[in-house]
């Protein structure tokens, strides 16, 4: 494979974090702010962080919901992030299925 | 000339080697979160036990009460099993919703198969309503037994394969009904009351099985 011949990756989901982020949310549940944090061992401000860039991108959508009065954090992928991750995912197994 | 331009290209090979293993190890982190973040959902196994007990204990009464000419009863008591099992069905299946978002996680499966036995359940009310199986006791267990093989293949696809082999078993019950008319409700209470427990009590240990790895993983 050339240099030219090699897939061009987003950089966006790229970063580790963002990645575990999104491919948590690859299913199309809505995960809360907590068991994300707890499930990918984020600290809260990290966590905070990427799904912001991830939302500002419109990878994912964040909503507040009540459940027993109490407002939790819900994140969920976007079909463009769904597109995102797929493209990603298919350009790595490209990348690693090439015999060099 | 030719000693630059392989040593370009080893260091090139060098680095697409690289590339390759950073891909590999990408590809490995994605596949392992989604392994830790991917929950299954809670089968909410109570539902499925009283509906289970309702065909094997309601379906041999009702066949008693018809060999026994108790006519006047059976619709009544077709009724009763009817809003027993609906109303756990509605409790006991917000009990799990509600477990599952307090612990952060509003799953997309458990939303599918959550409507696919409102839409049924609420097919079998309105018969019940209108009366349409009021003097044809047996075209209202057949119906109803069909309507519970339909949604344990759907939940067998859409969830894991024991409630498939329920849903089959209550489709074989449903022939074997039809050339053995004289048992037909026993055999179709029996079976289908089989098909909705023992799934619902393997699939609830599978879940408590796949909730401790998580605990620990």
């Amino acid at each position: 494979m050339s240099k030219a011949d090699q897939p061009k990756f987003d950089g966006l989901i790229l970063s580790k974090t963002r990645l575990g982020i999104i491919s948590a949310l690859i299913g199309g549940d809505k995960l809360d702010f907590t068991y994300l944090r707890n499930a990918l061992n984020l600290s809260d401000g990290n966590l905070s962080v990427q799904i912001r860039k991830l939302e500002k991108a419109g990878y994912i959508k964040v909503e507040k919901i009540f459940i027993d009065r109490k407002p939790k954090t819900f994140c969920k992928i976007t079909s463009k992030g769904q597109k995102a991750v797929k493209n990603l995912i298919s350009k790595l197994e490209n990348l690693v299925n090439t015999e060099s | 000339m030719n000693r630059e331009h392989s040593q370009e290209d080893s260091n090139f090979k060098h680095g697409e080697a690289e590339e390759q293993k950073t891909a590999a190890d990408d590809l490995k982190f994605i596949r392992s979160v989604i392994e830790k973040t991917c929950r299954k959902i809670d089968p909410g196994w109570p539902i499925m036990i009283i509906w289970g007990l309702i065909f094997m204990i309601g379906f041999p009464a009702l066949y008693y009460l018809k060999m026994n000419q108790l006519d006047q009863w059976i619709w009544p008591i077709q009724w009763l099993l009817v809003v027993i099992g609906v109303g756990t069905t509605i409790y006991f299946g917000a009990n799990a919703r509600l477990r599952e978002r307090k612990a952060g996680l509003i799953s997309k499966l458990s939303k599918q198969i959550y409507w696919i036995w409102f839409i049924l359940q609420a097919n079998l009310i309105i018969w019940i309503c209108l009366g349409l199986f009021k003097d044809h006791m047996g075209g209202f267990g057949l119906l109803v037994c069909a309507i519970y093989g339909i949604g344990l293949s759907m939940m067998g696809i859409l969830y894991s394969r024991e409630w498939l082999y329920g849903g089959i078993a209550i489709f074989f019950a449903i022939l074997a009904a039809f050339f053995i008319k004289s048992y037909a409700y026993v055999i179709l209470g029996i079976v289908t009351g089989l098909a909705c427990i023992i799934p619902a009590i393997i699939a609830q240990r599978n879940y408590n099985k796949q909730k401790e790895e998580n605990e620990q993983g």
